[in-house]
């Protein structure tokens, strides 16, 4: 998981429990360099609760830390399974 | 045995059960058996089937269930009558989705499209050929149980599976989806609190819980039947409200129904969040 110019993240197309350990080791590595948790959500196809609680320990992590955190542009999927999910709140988060 | 692997396993486990239970059921239906709770069933299966074949990299088995499923949903509906060629093509569907859970189960990659997509087009054509035509008599109604209020019975669904619960191929998801699909979803709190740390959290364990308020025109037992298949892999209780209890107010002393299967979850720890 690579930063934009922008700093943001780019969540991969699949946050599934089929590829929630890749997933866990990406955030893990971008947690370390200290920069915002600011994701990009445009790409995602599929989630689901593996997927999404990676997120919100993603979200606990940046309020822990005082870093911004936030999804930007969620593609309806991402959208829709935050909502099916209740949250929706992780949408909400400024970066 | 990389991880997507696993979980096309878990997924073929699930399609071999489900399958057998559609073709029971399908089989009932045959013999004239009219009982809303079997349409429901029927439906269900081929819902769950739908939804996790198209996660697991499946498109044939969720095409033909999808199909299956728009029968069903009209048959559930009140909209079309179940007749021989209602009866008949679903057990058609059924042989070719049998076909396609064994190439599944034996990682045969064929293409089965000229058998499909007329198959396909044909349960599409039973679905819709009834459109407009208004409730028939013989069609079954899932209607609640005498004593459930007509206008809908408001729910309350804790849902807290055991952290293995990927590994038994449930998908917390699709039980939350099967639930919106019985009625209204007024709220949906989803509980962090037993998440860990990112750094420490296993990716492969659920740590997510849910409380759903559930309005619904469908009886306890309806409600209850969306864990059908993982009734012992959590702490899962389905409570009526009071029926003048709307969005927010007490839960109900009434029915209730506990599902406590394996071990509870583990103690709440401090909040993440």
């Amino acid at each position: 998981m690579k930063r934009t110019k922008k700093g943001e993240l780019n969540l991969p197309r699949s946050l599934t429990v089929d590829r929630a350990e890749g997933l866990h080791r990406d955030l893990k590595a971008v947690a370390e360099d200290g920069g915002p948790l600011v994701f990009q959500g445009d790409r995602v196809e599929q989630a689901d609760a593996a997927g999404l609680q990676l997120l919100v320990a993603t979200r606990a992590l940046a309020r822990a830390t005082g870093r911004p955190f936030g999804i930007a542009r969620p593609s309806g999927a991402l959208r829709d399974a935050l909502q099916l999910a209740g949250l929706a709140d992780l949408l909400e988060e400024e970066g | 045995m990389g991880d997507q692997d696993q979980y096309r396993d878990v997924f073929i486990t699930e399609a071999q059960e489900l399958t057998a239970s559609l073709e029971t059921d399908l089989v009932e239906l045959e013999g004239e058996a009219r009982d809303p709770e079997l349409i429901n069933r029927i439906f269900r299966a081929a819902h769950t089937m739908k939804s996790s074949a198209a996660m697991f990299g499946f498109p044939q088995i969720a095409e033909l269930t999808h199909s299956m499923e728009s029968v069903l949903d009209r048959v559930r509906d009140g909209v079309l009558a179940i007749d021989a060629e209602v009866v008949n093509t679903l057990l058609e569907a059924l042989d070719v989705l049998r076909l396609l859970v064994d190439d599944a189960t034996e990682g045969n990659d064929t293409d089965h499209g000229d058998r499909l997509r007329p198959l396909c087009q044909r349960l599409r054509a039973v679905a819709e050929a009834v459109a407009g035509g208004g409730p028939s008599e013989a069609a079954p109604e899932a209607a609640p149980a005498e004593g459930e209020a007509a206008a809908g019975t408001t729910y309350r669904v804790h849902m807290a599976l055991n952290e293995d619960v990927f590994f038994q191929g449930t998908n917390p998801m699709l039980l939350l989806d099967e639930l919106a699909t019985l009625g209204e979803v007024e709220e949906v709190c989803c509980d962090t609190s037993r998440l860990p740390e990112l750094e420490e959290l296993d990716p492969l364990k659920l740590y997510l819980a849910w409380d759903v308020t559930l309005r619904a025109e469908a009886s306890l037992e309806q409600v209850e039947e969306v864990f059908l298949f993982c009734r012992d892999d959590g702490d899962i209780r389905v409570e009526r409200a009071g029926a003048d209890t709307g969005r927010g107010g007490e839960a109900a002393g009434g029915e209730s129904a506990a599902r406590d299967g394996g071990e509870p979850p583990a103690a709440a720890g401090p909040a993440q969040e």
